[in-house]
């Protein structure tokens, strides 16, 4: 047979060489395999298939097509096979279904060569008694979209009717083809494609990514490896969808995308989501014969508002932009994704990653040879997610694939019964709120504690610790330079402490400040307001004297033990206090008036003035019930410490913390970090950090040693490092800023720390690098333990790391600790399933009571936990974005209110950080974000090692090889410093406005003009690049992107690279650092490493 | 070849009720029908023999009820010159 000469070479569409371009740029060749299975009448007789298949290759063009990419991209019609690409397997009944599955994983992982036509493969697979017999085929999507199917079924039936007049039919297909392709390559330019286009690519800038699971180091790059899994509706479900389609006036995709929207929103954590679905881009009637790719892919922006009602969101909403996506269908994905300039640096689908796929009915007609067909998965994912929906006879198919590294089992299982739940709802009550069309997740996962406890002496902290005390009189409590105070002295400070504090009035509730010089000082202190079960405050002499006076003022305090002076209070020598006999003997009935300590606490937090404190009085505190932990407050007298937080805005909080959640983490902390009378712990954190608690008193309940950081100044780690090893510290608690030095310091001096046993980190999110590793790699005898919790609640969740690893970079904070609770509340309200983010609210054994002297701000963060066991349970908001992975381990994303977005992903500026300080000439890193809205742009500033100088471009270079495309910063600058404000903290607004006064010098000195090549090659590329750019003002060292260049130019590019210098530029190399100068690097290395 | 001489407004009207089976009139939405537009487009291929017809999937878009469709067959059905 021969080919009509003018039907030779075809061009391709748009969207066949924007698939083109992803096939190429991807490790899977078999990732757009489509894989169909016909069952056919086991009647057929093998031998008939053949020349029946042949046949449909005849009628069908674009099934002999072969695609080539060069010189340019384009089609060429090959001639009728002579047989067709069959393989007939025969196969006993017992072992048919065994094979089957064989041969549709044989079929699905098929890798074609594109310009080999035909782009297909069947094997007709029959059972040797003629009892059951089934076509299986492999297609690829460049020639076979999932309209073809039902063509190719019905060319199939008609052939081996032998009712298919082939010579007549083949001209008029190969004619419409040609028409076709003529008018889909027309409509693509016509003038009002364009401008949809545009407006498109505006909506899809301005909108954040659809990332699902959206947690922390989520690989940039994947193996497409998928899974798909079935939801079946039932026939009476199906009716019922069809009925609330029809009532509500849409059609089936416009109710399918409306679930789609509102599944992906509450699991992506977004208002927005973006996701794609194919369109039929057929033009001609005449084409609807053919089989061919004749599809556009185009994106669905929806907004989604979980307080709407689902019907109205799906007439107004949901319509609304399903028929803008309809009439758009000229528009090619390519041409959006070149305006959009998305961030190219992953293997992932630009601009959206999940798909909905409304499949077509493909009905057996009665009597055929087909008698059932339907697709098949291959084991590959195209994008994150994918739903696909399909009619049938019996009803509604919806399949999810999803890919099994973003998101692994659990959490396919838990979109997939969102999407059940949504959808049941939603058909049975369309009225329904989105936010209620949800459900929680098993509330199982907020009290999966870590197990970690030891059973309290005492429910009574006073009590456990006086137990403690007298239990081991001869052996040493805490010990400073040149002191050591034994159990037996310590109880008798304390006793002594305690009786001049009865004297001052100072009983269950009062406050007591604490400005105390000396650990010895400090813990008798403390441990003295705790026996007369008083409140204790600690008050850090540095803090300006109107903060001093601000704090004591809203705790109602008014007397303090320590030295200075603090507006509004009198302040006790300790030695003073404990003198027996002083002068200020209390009046009958508690509080001495005109001392100080007049004032307590109500249970709720406020302040009662003047109170003698008579009601309060007795043991009538917190009793803590062994079998659930939960704290039963009983009266006001159960405040153990005040602590304020520092506020990111307006004035310092003050959190009164009771006794219930502290006995409970001592008794975790006991077990979790195997205390006992050996433990030796630093006391390192200042009093005023409520870390100080978990220091002294556990310590003390044990048995163990408190030791004293000082002489060693807290900032200075290579003493403090000297101290513990010196001092045999089992124990030691850093804040995580602090472990970088130190893990440095005894790398450096070469210290394995041999009685170390447990090094615990908190107060802000805990990102491993190499030096760490290392320093954990080389003492396998330390465990790393990761804690968080706000000052609302203590330390809640803990993450250990031990051993040989794993060693994330994003370290979680682990499992909430025994009796405690954590619920991750997502966007709808409900308890967010795994891998979903949410707010963390966390209750059981670990609210504080509240703010004191503030009840409106109390009530705000402190609230009933309806969750929770019991009706007084009460749980704290505490405003960090959180989730919970496939293990069920929390990861930390960030505060509610300052996390860095970036075109709609989360960044981690402390991850920037990590990656530009594994460069071997940087000190130290700092990133923050530069410009506002949508010109939000990364920058880093970096510090030189001593006597190096490393280029910025290199630094870039680095950090952009060890982070998604979307964190690489824009702009990196060197600085000489880095400032701090005056609490310590880096002050970010300050190296940004280095930065703005730079980019600007820089644009009005014409920085960024035209830098012409000396380097032959540079030189080369450059005039490459302004060919395929039409422009002459390519620069060497900046983003093509930002000049023009897309995914289609640049595989004209490469493929001219290629013919000229014999090496082939991987895609996503090229958008990892789309400049010319790093292409030349990489031809040069290719060449050098090809000699 | 001048269509409309060859397709009346009860062929149109036979070639929805092979594709619909519940009653409807001008006004009935076609999400309520049943019709998708899919099958919009094989009505058109029922009615028009001509294969290089071309579909704009903009005039498709807005088709919304019974009556729409009938009006944009129509429109699809004269001659090309008299669009221009």
């Amino acid at each position: 047979m021969t080919v009509t000469p003018q039907l030779a070479t075809l061009p391709l569409t748009a969207a066949q060489q924007g698939l083109l371009v992803v096939h190429g740029s991807v490790p899977v060749p078999h990732l757009y395999n489509v894989v169909a299975e016909l069952e056919l009448d086991p009647a057929l007789a093998p031998a008939d298939l053949g020349p029946a298949l042949r046949a449909v290759l005849a009628v069908q063009p674009a099934l002999r097509l072969a695609v080539r990419e060069r010189p340019a991209p384009h089609a060429e019609l090959g001639t009728v096979p002579d047989e067709a690409p069959l393989r007939v397997v025969p196969s006993d009944a017992d072992g048919f279904d065994r094979r089957r599955a064989e041969l549709l994983e044989q079929l699905g992982g098929h890798a074609f060569d594109l310009e080999r036509p035909p782009l297909l493969r069947a094997v007709l697979l029959h059972t040797v008694d003629r009892s059951r017999s089934t076509l299986l085929l492999v297609v690829h999507h460049l020639v076979f979209d999932g309209f073809s199917l039902r063509q190719f079924v019905r060319d199939l039936t008609a052939a081996v009717r032998a009712d298919l007049d082939v010579d007549r039919v083949r001209v008029a297909r190969e004619r419409a083809l040609c028409r076709e392709l003529a008018a889909q390559l027309s409509a693509a330019d016509e003038e009002h494609v364009e401008r949809a286009a545009a407006e498109l690519a505006e909506r899809l800038r301005a909108a954040p990514a659809t990332v699902l699971h959206p947690r922390p180091n989520r690989p940039a790059t994947t193996a497409f490896t998928g899974a798909r899994r079935e939801i079946r509706l039932s026939p009476e479900r199906s009716r019922a969808l069809g009925e609330v389609c029809a009532a509500l006036g849409v059609s089936p995709f416009v109710f399918f995308s409306a679930l789609y929207a509102a599944l992906l929103a509450r699991h992506s954590g977004n208002t927005q989501v973006v996701f794609g679905s194919p369109v039929l881009a057929r033009r001609t009637l005449g084409s609807l014969d053919l089989c061919g790719f004749f599809v556009n892919t185009l994106p669905l922006v929806v907004d989604v508002d979980f307080g709407q009602r689902f019907d109205a969101f799906v007439t107004q909403t949901v319509r609304a932009e399903a028929d803008r996506v309809k009439s758009s269908a000229a528009l090619s994905f390519d041409r959006v994704v070149r305006l959009v300039a998305p961030d190219r640096s992953t293997n992932r689908n630009p601009v959206f990653s999940c798909m909905l796929a409304m499949q077509d009915a493909t009905d057996a007609e009665p009597g055929a040879a087909v008698r059932r067909v339907r697709e098949h998965g291959n084991g590959t994912a195209k994008f994150d997610l994918w739903l696909g929906v399909t009619p049938g006879p019996d009803g509604w198919l919806l399949e999810l694939e999803h890919d099994r590294e973003l998101l692994p089992e659990p959490l396919a299982g838990a979109l997939a019964d969102s999407l059940t739940g949504l959808l049941e709802r939603a058909v049975e009550r369309p009225g329904t709120v989105l936010a209620e069309l949800f459900e929680d997740a098993s509330s199982a996962e907020s009290r999966a504690h870590d197990g970690f406890w030891r059973r309290p002496a005492h429910p009574d902290l006073h009590r456990w610790v006086r137990a403690g005390l007298a239990r081991r009189p001869e052996a040493i409590a805490v010990e400073e330079d040149g002191r050591r105070v034994t159990y037996g002295e310590l109880e008798e400070l304390v006793r002594c402490a305690a009786a001049g504090l009865a004297r001052r009035g100072v009983g269950p509730a009062a406050v007591v400040g604490l400005t105390t010089p000396t650990l010895v000082d400090t813990v008798v202190a403390v441990l003295a307001v705790l026996e007369r079960r008083a409140v204790f405050l600690p008050l850090d002499l540095t803090l300006p004297a109107e903060r001093l006076a601000y704090m004591t003022g809203k705790a109602g305090c008014r007397l303090v033990v320590g030295r200075g002076a603090v507006d509004g209070a009198r302040v006790v020598a300790l030695s003073e206090l404990s003198a027996a006999g002083d002068g200020d003997a209390p009046p009958a009935g508690g509080a001495a008036a005109g001392d100080g300590a007049g004032t307590v606490l109500h249970d709720d937090g406020t302040v009662l003035h003047d109170s003698d404190g008579a009601s309060h009085d007795g043991d009538d505190g917190t009793v803590l019930h062994d079998d659930d932990g939960a704290s039963h407050d009983s009266g006001g007298g159960d405040g153990v410490y005040i602590m304020f937080t520092s506020g990111s805005t307006g004035r310092p909080k003050g959190v009164l913390m009771g006794n219930g959640p502290l006995v409970n983490l001592t008794a975790w902390q006991l077990d979790a970090l195997d205390m006992d009378e050996r433990t030796r712990f630093l006391q390192y954190a200042p009093l005023g950090f409520d870390v100080s608690f978990q220091e002294i008193v556990p310590t003390l309940v044990a048995g163990g040693t408190l030791v004293s950081r000082e002489p060693a100044d807290r900032r200075d780690l290579p003493a403090v490092l000297a101290r513990v090893s010196a001092l045999r510290i089992s124990h030691l608690y850093l804040p995580v800023a602090a472990l970088r030095p130190f893990t440095r310091a005894a790398q450096d001096a070469g210290d394995d720390l041999p009685h170390l046993r447990h090094l615990c980190v908190s107060g802000e999110q805990l990102l491993l690098d190499d030096g760490i590793r290392r320093f954990l790699a080389d003492r396998p005898h330390i465990s790393l333990v990761n804690l968080y919790g706000p000052t609302e609640t203590h330390a809640v969740t803990a993450h250990r790391l031990t051993g040989a690893g794993p060693w994330p970079d994003h370290v979680p904070i682990g499992r909430p600790i025994t009796h405690t609770t954590a619920h991750v509340v997502d966007a709808t309200g409900h308890l967010a399933p795994l891998g979903v983010p949410g707010e963390l609210h966390l209750g059981g054994a670990c609210p504080a009571h509240g703010y004191v002297g503030d009840p409106a701000r109390t009530a705000q963060r402190f609230l009933p936990d309806p969750r929770g066991q019991g009706d007084d349970a009460r749980m704290y908001r505490t405003g960090d974005q959180v989730l919970r992975d496939e293990q069920g381990t929390l990861l930390f994303l960030g505060r509610d209110d300052d996390q860095v977005k970036i075109r709609g992903y989360r960044v981690e500026l402390g991850e920037l950080e990590t990656a530009a300080a594994a460069h071997p000439d940087v000190r130290l890193a700092v990133a923050a974000v530069l410009g506002e809205g949508a010109d939000r742009q990364l920058a880093l500033f970096f510090v030189p090692e001593d006597g190096r100088s490393p280029l910025p471009d290199d630094v870039r270079r680095r950090v952009a090889e060890a982070v998604p495309g979307y964190m690489a910063p824009s702009r990196v600058f060197e600085v000489a410093s880095v400032p701090l404000t005056r609490n310590g903290k880096v002050d970010r607004p300050a190296l940004l406005k280095e930065a703005q006064k730079a980019v600007r010098e820089e644009a009005a000195s014409g920085g960024g003009a035209l830098t012409t090549a000396k380097d032959p090659l540079e030189a080369w590329l450059q005039h490459l690049w302004g060919e395929l750019l039409g422009r002459a003002d390519v620069p060497l060292d900046r983003s093509l992107l930002d000049y023009g260049a897309h995914s289609l130019n640049v595989m004209s590019a490469r493929a001219a690279i290629e013919e000229r210098h014999g090496v082939q530029i991987p895609v996503l190399d090229f958008f990892l650092d789309p400049t010319i100068r790093a292409q030349a690097a990489w031809i040069t290395r290719s060449r050098d490493g090809a000699r | 070849m001048n269509r409309t001489d060859d397709v009346t407004g009860g062929d149109i009207v036979s070639a929805v009720r092979r594709y619909v089976r519940v009653p409807f009139d001008d006004h009935s939405p076609l999400a309520e029908v049943g019709l998708d537009s899919l099958s919009l487009v094989r009505i058109a291929s029922e009615l028009i023999p001509d294969p290089d017809q071309e579909i704009d999937p903009t005039g498709l878009a807005a088709v919304r009820t019974v009556g729409d469709l009938q009006q944009w067959l129509h429109g699809l059905l004269l001659p090309a010159e008299s669009v221009r």
